[in-house]
């Protein structure tokens, strides 16, 4: 039987007024199940555990990224699949799997085709998709970088972080690269993905993106990019690797999956450890690089 | 941030190295490599790898084919091609079957040319035509 976790405040409470029409689908394609409800920070972790412990081999979380890295960091067994039904402020792990809407991911559901995808630890918690530090994270706790449609409150989140930008120090990072490549380099942002994420034919590889300070031509590309979520081209270092240790000077704040997360130094790794998400496509079962 | 569809292959993403960025140790990759930036060390690449105009590597460089712009402190083994362009610099010697030197560009060292086979030059003759 299929284990909801919805996150009630994901999407600014718009999870709360989708949940009768959502139940009300999924009852008609056959995968109605147990819901239930978070209340606290972490809440998922421990839902997703106590669910599995139950005997659950499915797990859907029905909220956002932050929803999702917390079930995550709760799946115990390899069995265990987990499906997103997006309804977050951000969604962009279930966009990578192919999913844009609740109604297509409860297609998505029923249809259950599987990818396995590797973890990354990062310290002593696990994500799979983003994490970033400098001035993206910044942005991210100082402008509301949700993709927003409308023309108005992007051009209202570009002026502010045009603004931001402009006061942005950039930090000076040192990376240690699969235990004996040293890289140095003034850095404006860093994110690492797993290459899988953007492309499912890859293995599963940290890919690691540094951006330069931008000049001002740079910086409008930039954060447009960044505020779309989109792809950022000019300025950029980028490498695989199994394995980095990241320093900054100074210290900085880190988020995983939309959510700050510790600060650096950090360690960050890929790990044997596998997710099989439900995902619109079904891709090759995992690989491990190691 | 993700990188566009259309640059990944089934083996993953290139790799890029800009010019801001210091190097020390080996860089390997079987993808293709660019590196704008300085290197203190050797760089493998299974395809094409790029030295830019910026670049300045201490090292031996070996892969597929080889297109160097910047400056090169070693020796470079190229499978098939090595091409110095006119800002690119090197001191060092040069293996390869084919090398390319531009107006302008600094080779110093010996070059070691490894014959095409007959093969090889049959394809190459047919891609001239």
């Amino acid at each position: 039987m299929y284990y909801y976790i919805l996150n009630p405040v994901a999407g600014k409470g718009s999870v709360s007024t989708l949940q009768e029409k959502l139940r009300l689908r999924l009852r008609e394609l056959g995968i109605d199940g147990e819901f239930a409800k978070t209340t606290g920070p972490d809440d998922a972790t421990k839902m997703a555990k106590a669910a599995i412990e139950k005997g659950h081999t499915t797990i859907v979380v029905v909220g956002g990224d932050g929803t999702v890295n917390e079930v995550v960091n709760g799946i115990t067994k390899e069995n265990v699949a987990v499906g997103i039904i997006p309804a977050g402020n951000s969604n962009m792990l279930a966009h990578r799997l192919g999913i844009n809407t609740w109604q297509q991911a409860c297609e998505v559901l029923a249809a259950r085709r599987l990818t396995s995808y590797g973890l990354i630890a990062a310290g002593q918690k696990y994500f799979l998709s983003t994490l970033t530090l400098g001035f993206e994270t910044d942005l991210d706790k100082q402008v509301e970088t949700a993709p927003d449609t409308k023309l108005r409150s992007r051009v209202g989140q570009f002026v502010q972080g045009w603004g931001h930008a402009r006061n942005y120090d950039t930090l000076e990072c040192r990376i240690i690269i699969d235990g004996d490549l040293e890289l140095t380099a003034p850095l404006f942002s860093l994110s690492i993905t797993n290459q899988k994420f953007d492309n499912p034919l890859a293995p599963n590889k940290l890919l690691v993106t540094l951006v330069d300070t931008p000049n001002r031509r740079q910086l409008t590309s930039y954060l447009w990019n960044v505020l779309k979520k989109d792809d950022i081209e000019e300025g950029v270092s980028r490498f695989g690797a199994k394995r980095v240790v990241i320093e900054t000077t100074p210290p900085t704040g880190i988020m995983i999956d939309g959510k700050l997360s510790g600060r650096t130094p950090i360690a960050i790794r890929l790990t044997n450890k596998q997710i099989r998400f439900i995902t619109e496509k079904q891709f090759s079962t995992f690989k491990p690089e190691d | 941030m993700a990188k566009k569809q259309d640059v990944f292959g089934v083996s993953g993403t290139d790799t890029v190295i800009g010019s801001s960025v210091k190097l020390k140790g080996n860089l390997s990759s079987e993808t293709d490599i660019t590196v704008d930036g300085t290197l203190v060390g050797n760089i493998k690449s299974g395809g094409h790898l790029t030295i830019g105009v910026n670049a300045h590597i201490t090292g031996n460089l070996s892969a597929t084919s080889i297109t160097i712009a910047g400056q090169v402190d070693g020796n470079v083994l190229a499978v098939d091609s090595a091409s110095v362009m006119e800002t690119g610099q090197v001191h060092g010697d040069i293996s390869c079957s084919r090398l390319e030197v531009g107006m302008g560009g600094v080779f110093v060292g010996m070059s070691k040319m490894k014959p095409l086979k007959a093969t090889e030059l049959e394809a190459q003759a047919g891609s001239d035509s």
